[in-house]
């Protein structure tokens, strides 16, 4: 639904045919770059925030995705949408970046010497945050892969299709992950709850 | 007492990732054409960097050669060539010309060896090279010490004058990463304010000038100056500087003008 609303906006947001904006980028042309960026920067900055949870870190991969776009689209055949094109971008560009993230959560609990923000219960009236952030614990557990098709699949609530162009895999195996990711969550989750 | 499930979870995560930092948004674009042009310096500088290695090779070897009395026989064997260049087949009806025009007149065959070196060293090499030359002509042995630190200096800022534009490019460059980094790496907005006001100080019409006069204005926005702020954008937005940053800064003023940015707090 969301994802629908922002892809309108971000349409609207630029008259230049997709052909007209890639052969722009192909050429180097700032301006087409900054179309591109103006259409897609929110879906890849709200993939990278979901994906890694650190919006400095998210800031950097959207950074990372646009400056190597111009260099990525002549791999750019068409035959996919431009945006699925840039998400495999950020994917590829995402592990050393959710590494970091990670090292910087764990970090941070260490430091503070404080237990991960605890499973709440509506009773606590747990903000959406709270809730976010025991999501994105919980996903560092998982593989990369894993989690990506997890936050494409069930976050983003994109096709296992679309994923799949995105990924660079089969669907079978981006359905695969997607049910091990969940079954890893449950477990995790009912763990933290247990162990409240 | 009912857990939140892992729908409501990913629920959570969905809905929590909406909101959008519009500045935010610019000075990441921002960072990306500023490393996009920064590629582009870096390449043609590693451009110029074969003529500047070449550049201090030749001033380095010349200020040897100078210190270690060398200068003075290499300088006789590029007048030789020379000689030879220009004057290589009818070589000794033509030296006694040039000779006598300057000199008294030549006598003994092993002077003609020596008597256009002084001659044609000037129109050889330059005038740098006149006086030691003369000095060879007169005596090998009387000066050699005296010739060595003449030449060093003279051929040493003869040829480096060439290397002061790339000193200019290279603070140039180093205040405007300064900058940036203040600006995009470390948020110290206050910071990044001071060096994008002494970089278009320093460098007025820098080829990043442009782009640093719409990064300071963003620092103003993020300080919360919002009426410095509106004057920095207004010339980007009324288009004085063509369609640069146009949309972006009428785009941030019509923010600006509906609500000030979150209080022009640093996040």
């Amino acid at each position: 639904m969301m994802q629908a609303l922002l892809s309108t906006t971000h349409e609207s947001l630029e008259d230049r045919s997709v052909d007209t904006l890639v052969s722009g980028l192909r050429a180097g042309d700032r301006e087409a770059l900054r179309s591109c960026y103006a259409a897609h920067h929110q879906s890849v900055r709200a993939f990278a925030r979901r994906l890694i949870g650190d919006a400095d870190v998210a800031e950097d991969l959207v950074h990372e995705t646009f400056l190597s776009l111009l260099s990525a689209i002549r791999n750019y055949r068409g035959d996919n949408t431009l945006r699925s094109f840039i998400l495999g971008i950020a994917v590829q560009h995402t592990r050393h970046h959710l590494r970091s993230a990670v090292r910087r959560r764990a970090m941070m609990v260490r430091a503070e010497d404080a237990p991960p923000p605890s499973n709440p219960t509506p009773e606590t009236s747990a903000s959406r945050k709270q809730l976010a952030e025991v999501l994105t614990r919980a996903l560092d557990k998982l593989s990369d892969d894993q989690r990506i098709a997890f936050v494409l699949c069930e976050v983003e609530e994109r096709t296992s299709r679309e994923v799949a162009v995105i990924v660079g895999a089969k669907e079978e195996a981006v359905r695969a992950r997607v049910f091990h990711a969940k079954k890893k969550l449950r477990e995790l989750l009912n763990e933290q709850g247990e162990g409240r | 007492m009912s857990k939140p499930n892992l729908d409501t979870l990913t629920r959570a995560l969905r809905a929590e990732v909406q909101g959008d930092d519009p500045v935010r948004e610019v000075e990441t674009f921002d960072r990306i054409v500023a490393d996009l042009n920064r590629k582009k310096v870096s390449f043609l500088s590693m451009r110029r960097v074969p003529l500047v290695l070449l550049a201090a090779a030749f001033v380095f070897a010349t200020a040897l050669a100078g210190a270690t009395g060398r200068l003075r026989s290499v300088f006789a064997a590029v007048e030789r060539l020379m000689g030879a260049g220009t004057k290589a087949a009818p070589q000794e009806p033509l030296r006694p010309a040039p000779a006598s025009s300057v000199l008294p007149p030549v006598d003994t065959p092993p002077q003609v060896a020596e008597a256009p070196s002084s001659l044609l060293l000037p129109t050889a090499i330059g005038s740098v090279a006149a006086a030691p030359s003369v000095r060879l002509s007169h005596s090998k042995s009387v000066l050699p010490t005296a010739s060595a630190p003449t030449d060093v200096p003279t051929e040493a800022s003869s040829v480096a004058v060439p290397a002061a534009p790339i000193d200019a490019v290279a603070l140039d460059e180093s205040l405007y990463r300064e900058a940036h980094r203040l600006h995009f790496v470390d948020h110290n907005w206050s910071g990044a304010l001071t060096a994008w006001d002494a970089y278009l100080a320093k460098v007025k019409g820098g080829k990043f000038a442009l782009e640093a006069r719409y990064n300071r204005a963003l620092c103003l926005v993020r300080l919360g100056r919002t009426a410095d702020a509106k004057r920095a954008l207004a010339p980007f937005a009324r288009g004085e500087y063509g369609a640069y940053r146009q949309s972006e800064a009428q785009g941030l003023l019509d923010r600006l003008e509906q609500a000030p940015p979150k209080g022009g707090v640093v996040p």
